[in-house]
């Protein structure tokens, strides 16, 4: 299917780009893999593509969640390492940006993955980054579906197609949690620092309802598609070759395993609202910019009036907001809050024409057992997010992102210097947050401790199925057979 | 004692420059633009010296390109200040080159990313006089200008002197001397006046607008 406003095709692409499978599946596992034998891999990857249902088939961008008959959904990521372990060309393996090419791994400083955060205290099976070649994300109405479908691929080609990299790794398995018991439909999922997830998506122009939300704009293909405009004017990014068979409708994911300290988390909106004379709810939402619930500070700065944001089920009333006229000065939404630094929407920052292009698609789930304070926990126990943000340009979006917004505050001078409060590589020693309260008073927070740390990640390119196709038969697998 | 001295010398420096050549062909390269810091006030002021040869670097070459950078004044300065994270930037002719030398906050990658959005153009009608240039126009070709751009970048010595000491002391000296070998061109410090203040925090101070 042809959407009728857009150039792109649907049926070609890989799913849960445009649309999220978190709102219908309740499980996913990531699939951490090297190439057992090349051949075999590609092998495996035809029978991915060619319809067949006896073996696992790539989930298209054009088939619904809900479709009768599917308990599942899978898409393949390839690293550059994995590409080369295929026995891609080597114009082809050239012609990827040279972020893809190093990999996340040799990228750690630029993303704030330092300390507690370093690629030499990742998980196993992903902190061998040279031995990481593609990462397999099965999604699931149930564990065991998951389970079953992900058998299926690492048994493929009798096992000779591709293995985990750690076998002995823990399972990088999530579920969709909703806090307190089940969320009634349509009211979103939550993380487990207890916010409403998924609220402020990029909307696609002939992808998306076209309902006009003020706040939400719609975004061009090019912000998350390879061989579509960009909104830098007139930039385009390169396309891998070959550009058609290979690189164009594909995307760039950057795969993260993120540790949530909670019990940090709560311990300190806790102390600190002690300290500051409001409620932990308040100094969650200065960090955050939003409620727990998810109503947003610029349009709700006092908890009452987020209260008349529980029932909200059409996340548009959460978005239907910018900074410049009603909130410039940051007394509501905080500037240096997590949701303004990653999405400044109208406000005016340092580098002007950047407001928006550095967007990032979000498709996540969280892994762990949901923390609850009245249960003593074992050491060790991990929660976390298991999260792809999904760009045509890993380094003009999602490592600007980090380096640029998150990590040094840039775009405005009242936060430069500082990091973001809830996912910066802050340290408890030395990191601050400012923020104006409800009632009025400005105030400094120093000690703030980190809260996320990376606990593993890759750099994967999510070609479209006729990328995949090209992969796994293309001509050039002539010249090596 | 002196005649003795000379040829010793003459000698240890033919050794150096042998011993350099060998360790060359099996030491990784060594990085040219600034890295990140884990530090954000390490992220503020950095500098870039964009060392550009010059095609044909005589009179007449030069004068063609004064001339292309005076018409494009307007829209060099316009486009730098859109940028918004440069705190001085000018073109220079220093011996065959045209050099373009800044003091920018944040990422490199990003820094040049955003002033080929602003001035991609001005750079297009500069590559025609330049010696290997990347490909244009820019804007379609933005990762290969940057890695250009990072490869003609005067090499920068690390602030820290630890950054060059990969292992322990002793290999202090072997990375320098690797690094004059690799780069012609190199800058050997900077001193900041006011550390740890991005430009729009300057301006914003001054009450100048950012």
């Amino acid at each position: 299917m042809t959407t009728g406003a857009v150039d792109v095709d649907l049926h070609r692409m890989q799913g849960n780009i445009f649309r999220s499978y978190g709102d219908s599946y309740r499980a996913v596992r990531h699939l951490v893999l090297r190439v057992v034998d090349p051949g075999s891999a590609r092998a495996a990857l035809a029978t991915m593509v060619d319809g067949d249902r006896s073996t696992p088939d790539i989930t298209r961008a054009d088939r619904s969640a809900n479709a009768a008959g599917f308990g599942w959904c899978l898409n393949v990521g390839f690293t550059w390492r994995g590409l080369l372990a295929l026995g891609l060309p080597a114009t082809t393996l050239a012609s990827f940006p040279p972020e893809f090419r190093d990999g996340m791994v040799a990228r750690a400083a630029r993303l704030g993955d330092v300390g507690p955060s370093s690629p030499e205290h990742w998980i196993a099976g992903l902190s061998d980054a040279e031995r990481v070649h593609l990462v397999v994300t099965v999604h699931g109405h149930e564990h065991a579906d998951v389970v079953a479908i992900s058998d299926q691929v690492t048994a493929a080609q009798g096992g000779r197609a591709f293995a985990p990299v750690d076998p002995t790794a823990e399972p990088l398995d999530g579920a969709t949690f909703t806090g307190d018991g089940p969320l009634p439909a349509g009211r979103g999922r939550r993380v487990h620092f207890g916010y409403r997830d998924g609220i402020s998506q990029p909307r696609f122009d002939g992808i998306h309802d076209d309902a006009s939300v003020p706040g939400r704009p719609f975004t061009p293909l090019g912000v998350v598609l390879l061989g579509h405009p960009s909104l830098l004017p007139g930039v385009r990014w390169a396309v891998p070759e070959p550009c058609d068979e290979l690189g164009r409708d594909g995307t760039f994911n950057a795969f993260r395993v993120l540790g949530q300290d909670v019990a940090g988390f709560e311990a300190f909106i806790h102390s600190t609202a002690d300290r500051v004379g409001c409620s932990a709810e308040e100094v969650a939402a200065k960090l955050c910019g939003r409620w727990r619930n998810g109503a947003p500070l610029t349009l709700a700065p006092t908890e009452v009036e987020a209260e008349a944001f529980d029932d909200c089920g059409n996340d548009d009333r959460l978005n239907d907001y910018g900074y410049l006229d009603t909130d410039a000065d940051g007394s509501r939404c905080p500037i240096g809050s997590h949701i303004r630094r990653t999405n400044p929407r109208d406000a005016h920052i340092v580098q002007r024409a950047t407001n928006d292009v550095r967007a990032l698609v979000r498709r996540g789930m969280p892994f762990g057992p949901a923390y609850d304070p009245a249960v003593p926990e074992a050491p060790g126990i991990r929660r976390g997010l298991l999260g792809n943000f999904l760009c045509a340009s890993l380094s003009a979006q999602f490592e600007a992102m980090q380096a640029d917004w998150l990590n040094l505050g840039l775009q405005d001078p009242r936060i430069t210097g500082t990091n973001d409060p809830l996912v910066g590589a802050n340290d408890g020693t030395t990191s601050t947050a400012e923020w104006t309260t409800a009632a009025g008073e400005r105030v400094t927070v120093a000690g703030l401790p980190l809260f996320v740390h990376t606990l593993g990640g890759a750099y994967c390119f999510v070609p479209s199925i006729r990328g995949v196709e090209w992969i796994a038969g293309g001509p050039w697998t002539r010249a090596i057979s | 004692m002196r005649r003795r001295d000379g040829p010793m010398r003459m000698g240890l420096e033919l050794a150096t420059e042998v011993l350099v050549r060998l360790w060359s062909r099996y030491s990784p390269p060594t990085v040219v633009a600034p890295t990140s810091s884990t530090s954000p006030s390490d992220n503020l002021q950095r500098a870039m010296n964009l060392v550009m040869p010059l095609h044909v670097p005589n009179i007449v070459a030069r004068g063609r390109l004064t001339q292309a950078l005076f018409e494009a004044t307007d829209e060099v300065l316009y486009g730098l200040n859109n940028v918004g994270t440069i705190h001085f930037a000018r073109f220079d002719f220093i011996g065959g080159n045209l050099c373009m030398l800044s003091i920018y906050d944040g990422d490199f990658t990003s820094y040049i990313r955003d002033f080929i959005a602003s001035i991609g153009g001005v750079f297009d009608a500069l590559m025609a006089h330049v010696k290997d240039p990347p490909p244009t126009p820019v804007v379609l070709h933005v990762d290969q200008f940057i890695e250009w751009v990072r490869a003609h970048d005067a090499f920068q010595m690390p602030e820290s002197p630890t950054g060059l000491i990969s292992k322990d002391l002793g290999t202090l000296q072997r990375d320098t001397l690797l690094a004059l070998h690799r780069h012609p061109n190199v800058q050997l410090g900077i001193y900041r006046g006011y550390p740890g203040f991005s430009v729009a925090q300057i301006r914003q101070h001054l009450s100048i607008g950012w």
